[in-house]
């Protein structure tokens, strides 16, 4: 079965420093992978360049069969990949309810928006607060999203994500700054996501346990490059990794 | 509640406007006349605003529909409401021009580009004059005239101005107000985060900056008209800047904040019309005092004064 995202020799430099090098790995339908590395590693550019916000310099992102290296994030994001931000990015000036509405842009069409006189169509609104259902957020609907507590806010970014009915969801380091509940939400949520919903997940995460129990497969990669892949198990025995992690140890 | 008052204020001020023609002679309705346009100056302004775009090319787009509406009537014989209308696309069209490529640029640059184009226009306004009339001016650009009827007494034209602007008042709120204004509004707080949901920014950019032109070409057209003669100096450096501090003084969070920041400044200001270097210091004066004392514009106001209405607004800041 063909992968559904596949990053074949992936380069990135930002002038002498390299970002990332020769990287190639694939994601299946339905998996949660999960991209581990040191800080600096990559992680993060890694997923600017998958979606759009710089192209790679060498080598090609395949996703369902078309190179979508070089396109726009709103062009990637209309293929079906949404991703989070590693610092919590939302509209800091809008209510909870208008940040995920926001997220449902692409379902309306621009002339509709141009000139829907009567606001926002019922259809909108119901799957809006669906979303907030479903992330635990209902009842902070109307709060202005700045006024939020930072576990919240890193929940709400994951809903304005959702509202964009992604196939593929890059979350960006999604638990960190949370409490042991706030994960444990979390958590459940990616999983309810690929069960139910059939939703692709890349995660990016610092926190192990929560790599630990969610991925089926576990990408590390340190300076750019891969370093090892394989099941959680199987990552956690790997001397480079924990080289890479720990550092060797002086005979 | 707050609704129920906000309407009846309205109300209040639209009955106001209205009967005024009764009490002020033609000079104060002139004054009611450029009132209005500095008004729809600061509107229009207000949709590159929410996108956070200092849009100071204000001046160029009301200048080109100015020149635009009257050489339309004057050298092709177009009808004054037909070239009202063909003014403000003339004006959108060539705001796509600028904004090609001055909208994928970084933010600042922009601002320069459309300070830069405001200084093209009116070097063009002066040297091509035997299109324009060059730095005298343009004298005699013929009145509107509904069914027939010129409007050439000051009380007609006030009228017409005035229903006018209320009109593209209308449409302004009901556009800011759709989800078309809240997509513009997004890309002024996190344009990444909206380009990650598929907004493409650019496209919002170029339509917001477009709108805004064509309604400030409608209202160089309404300036032209009205005043039956314009001349290059009206269009420059300075009203682009005017227009941004009626925008600030007023408010920004706020659709009325712009509106309440021109009429006040336009009503302040009018005592010192001739004196430039006094009105000059004036508008330097209240700007900073505003930015010091009430950051959040005139139309703040109200809120700092009565805590109730300040709590409502909080949960609910636009």
């Amino acid at each position: 079965m063909a992968f559904l995202l596949e990053a074949c020799s992936v380069s990135r430099y930002f002038g002498g420093l390299v970002a990332l090098e020769d990287l190639s790995f694939g994601v299946n339908a339905g998996e949660i992978i999960g991209l581990i590395g040191p800080n600096g590693a990559g992680k993060s550019t890694l997923f600017n360049v998958i979606t759009g916000f710089y192209p790679p310099i060498k080598g090609r992102i395949i996703y369902k069969g078309e190179d979508i290296a070089g396109l726009k994030p709103h062009q990637v994001a209309r293929r079906g990949i949404v991703r989070t931000f590693q610092l919590t990015v939302l509209f800091p000036k809008f209510s909870v309810m208008e940040n995920v509405l926001l997220g449902s842009h692409m379902k309306s069409q621009i002339w509709r928006a141009l000139f829907s006189r009567s606001g926002i169509p019922e259809s909108e609104v119901k799957r809006a607060n669906d979303i907030l259902e479903f992330t635990g957020l209902a009842h902070l609907k109307d709060h202005m999203a700045s006024d939020l507590p930072h576990g919240h806010q890193r929940m709400l970014a994951v809903a304005v994500a959702l509202g964009a009915e992604p196939e593929l969801l890059l979350l960006d380091e999604p638990v960190t700054g949370m409490n042991s509940d706030e994960i444990k939400a979390m958590t459940n949520l990616i999983r309810t996501l690929q069960k139910t919903k059939g939703i692709t997940v890349l995660i990016v995460e610092h926190h192990v346990k929560t790599i630990m129990d969610l991925c089926q497969r576990i990408i590390v990669i340190n300076f750019g490059r891969k370093i090892c892949e394989g099941s959680p198990d199987e990552v956690r025995r790997d001397e480079g990794v924990i080289e890479a992690y720990l550092g060797r140890e002086v005979a | 509640m707050p609704i129920r008052k906000s309407y009846f204020f309205l109300v209040c001020c639209l009955s106001i406007l209205v009967l005024l023609p009764l009490f002020i002679g033609e000079y104060g309705l002139m004054i009611l006349i450029l009132i209005c346009i500095n008004v729809l100056l600061a509107s229009s302004l207000r949709i590159s605003m929410n996108a956070g775009q200092f849009n100071f090319g204000i001046p160029a787009f009301m200048a080109i529909g100015a020149y635009g509406s009257a050489l339309m009537t004057m050298k092709l014989g177009f009808p004054p409401i037909l070239a009202f209308f063909a003014a403000g696309m003339l004006s959108a069209i060539v705001s796509l021009i600028v904004g090609y490529p001055s909208l994928r640029i970084k933010h600042v640059y922009f601002l320069m580009l459309t300070l830069g184009f405001v200084e093209i226009v009116k070097a063009l306004a002066i040297r091509w004059d035997s299109l324009t009339g060059g730095p005298t001016g343009l004298p005699g650009i013929p009145p509107f005239s509904i069914a027939g009827f010129k409007l050439v007494t000051k009380i007609s034209q006030y009228y017409f101005t005035l229903f006018s602007s209320l009109v593209i008042l209308l449409v302004l709120y009901r556009l800011e107000k759709s989800r078309f204004g809240l997509i513009i509004k997004s890309i002024e707080q996190a344009e990444d985060l909206g380009e990650t949901v598929g907004i493409n920014t650019y496209t919002y950019k170029m339509l917001a900056f477009a709108i805004s032109s064509f309604f400030c070409g409608l209202t160089g057209s309404l300036y032209a008209h009205n005043m039956a003669f314009i001349e290059p100096t009206l269009f420059g450096f300075l009203l682009a800047i005017f227009v941004v501090v009626y925008c600030f003084v007023g408010g920004l969070d706020n659709f009325a904040g712009p509106i309440a920041g021109a009429v006040l400044l336009s009503i302040l200001t009018e005592p010192l019309r001739g004196f430039q270097a006094y009105e000059r210091i004036f508008f330097a004066i209240i700007l900073v005092l505003v930015v010091i004392f009430l950051p959040g514009g005139i139309i703040s106001l109200p809120a700092k004064l009565s805590p109730s209405i300040g709590r409502l607004r909080c949960i609910k800041k636009r």
